[in-house]
């Protein structure tokens, strides 16, 4: 890790997650070198940097859809041993990159299979109205194909799938990705909800000040390394985070 | 004249049925792992010659159908278990080509263990046939549609009621979505390809009463399956169904009308048309790769 000594910030929390020793690679081409990362119970951490930093594949690592090497622990428990499935069972839930919606499936299908891992059938009901009241709109379409939505709706309805999970750390990748601006105005003000709620948020964006203004803390990603982390804000107001990353 | 055209009717839908339960079976498999699996016909051959086997060992016609379903799902699973899951890696005609190969190694073991000769299952009513319109009808192919139709409509309720079934559905549409949901994808490809295996199995047992069967049945009962799921568009369900009936259909009027010398070359017309001109088939989506 670079020195980023004044940006340095612990968690005030206990780990819920807690990454070191990262390292991943697509056949030859190593995409992560020996990531070190912390998120604590009920943070919501941000996740910056440019396109082909290795955002995405850092999440898919987290959900158990890329193997990595090094350790992967979660409230506690160490993940190598654990499948996608069961990190779902757990509490880690992603919303993916591109929303990923079941196309052919109704909305409301879409909404049910995020509670695949759960038997609780009345908690499952209860959980569908809650998204539903959360986003009016699915609730008109629920009959619908989920591939006639609109991008916006498309990313509510992968949110919504992702909160039937019950997560305990939801992972965002580019919720902001391909919409409107007043569309992304809505995305983050769900996901500032979703802080309220106490939900412990993982948020991968290009859009970085939108992603820092939301989050107690921040990582930059820059080729496969962490180079700085730090308060949202604290980072927000670097210069060289600003001069990379906010467009001056 | 009337009565002809009745007779070639009902054969042609008889012969649809079992082509469209096959044609369901490649339709499954592609929707699920994109592979076409050219082992589907061998399915039919392990519903057909299983039977006869087990009744020759003096099980009750019921009992050794079952048996024989039976061990036709249990060979879906292993072919997918042994050879396609090991290979996860390679790509979709790698995939195919193990199929291929898969194929020949159950019609070699059916060879080896059951024999070469053709065998006839009995019926399945006393009554051989009933008159309707001036043709005649096979009681058999009363059972054919019926189960068919049975079959169609179960796993209509299968993919749209239950949770399994839709994360089948989950699957096929976008593998690492589903993952992300907790679906162990691993599991469903297995199921698909037991079910799979199940209605091919199906339709080698109801249709064995009037075509005979062989350990060598499988190899055309399989491609023609295969022409009907491509003319009603890989992976559509209801142009699996459209593409059985068409195909049965033109079959049976080719060999009433022209001659049956004809027949089997139906099927292998119609694929090149459907490929020249319709290259997705009837119900297929218009998208050229599925990503």
């Amino acid at each position: 890790m670079t020195s980023a000594a004044p940006f340095n910030a612990l968690p005030d929390t206990p780990n819920l997650l807690e990454l070191s020793g990262i390292t991943t690679a697509y056949g030859r081409i190593e995409v992560l070198h020996g990531l070190e990362l912390r998120i604590g119970a009920g943070e919501t951490v941000a996740l910056v940097g440019a396109n082909g930093a290795g955002k995405s594949t850092l999440l898919r690592v987290i959900s158990g859809l890329q193997p990595a090497s090094g350790a992967l622990r979660f409230d506690g428990a160490d993940l190598a041993r654990t499948d996608a499935a069961e990190r779902v069972r757990r509490g880690i839930v992603q919303v993916p990159e591109g929303r990923q919606v079941f196309t052919g499936l109704s909305v409301e299908d879409n909404l049910l299979l995020g509670a695949y891992t759960r038997r609780d059938k009345k908690a499952i009901q209860q959980d569908l109205e809650k998204q539903y009241q959360r986003f009016p709109i699915l609730k008109d379409k629920r009959r619908l194909p989920a591939g006639t939505l609109s991008g916006g709706q498309q990313q509510m309805l992968a949110m919504g799938r992702a909160l039937m999970a019950r997560p305990r750390l939801l992972l965002l990748d580019e919720p902001s990705m391909g919409l409107a601006p007043l569309i992304i105005e809505q995305i983050f003000a769900i996901v500032g909800e979703l802080k309220q709620e106490g939900i412990t948020l993982f948020v991968v964006e290009q859009n970085a000040a939108e992603a820092l203004a939301v989050a107690d803390r921040g990582y930059v990603l820059e080729t496969g390394s962490i180079v700085a982390e730090g308060h949202g804000q604290a980072l927000l107001d670097n210069d060289s985070v600003k001069a990379a990353y906010l467009g001056g | 004249m009337l009565s002809e055209f009745f007779q070639f009717t009902f054969s042609g839908v008889t012969l649809g049925a079992i082509y469209a339960l096959v044609a369901l079976g490649f339709t499954l498999i592609y929707n699920a792992s994109h592979v076409i699996n050219f082992a589907q016909g061998e399915f039919l051959m392990i519903g057909g010659m299983g039977t006869v086997v087990l009744l020759e060992a003096g099980a009750p016609l019921p009992l050794a159908m079952l048996g024989a379903l039976l061990l036709a799902g249990v060979a879906g699973v292993v072919l997918y278990k042994l050879a396609i899951a090991p290979a996860k890696k390679a790509n979709v005609v790698t995939l195919i080509i193990i199929t291929i190969g898969a194929s020949i190694f159950l019609r070699g073991l059916a060879q080896f263990f059951w024999g070469k000769q053709y065998h006839a299952l009995p019926r399945f009513s006393a009554t051989e046939s009933i008159s309707v319109g001036g043709a005649t009808l096979l009681t058999q192919s009363l059972w054919v549609l019926g189960i068919a139709v049975v079959l169609v409509v179960a796993l209509a309720l299968f993919f749209n009621r239950s949770r399994l079934g839709k994360a089948i559905l989950a699957t096929s549409m976008n593998k690492d979505a589903a993952r992300l949901a907790g679906i162990k994808t691993q599991t469903i490809l297995t199921l698909a390809f037991g079910i799979s295996a199940l209605l091919g199995a199906v339709a080698g047992v109801i249709v064995a009463p009037i075509t005979f069967t062989a350990y060598d049945v499988g190899i055309m009962l399989g491609l023609k399956g295969f022409v009907a799921a491509a003319i009603g568009g890989l992976g559509s369900s209801t142009g699996a169904i459209v593409g059985g009936l068409l195909l049965g259909l033109s079959e049976a009027y080719t060999a009433g009308y022209i001659s049956s010398d004809y027949k089997d070359a139906v099927p292998f017309v119609i694929i090149l048309a459907i490929l020249f001109f319709l290259p997705n088939g009837l119900f297929g989506s218009r998208a050229v790769e599925r990503v």
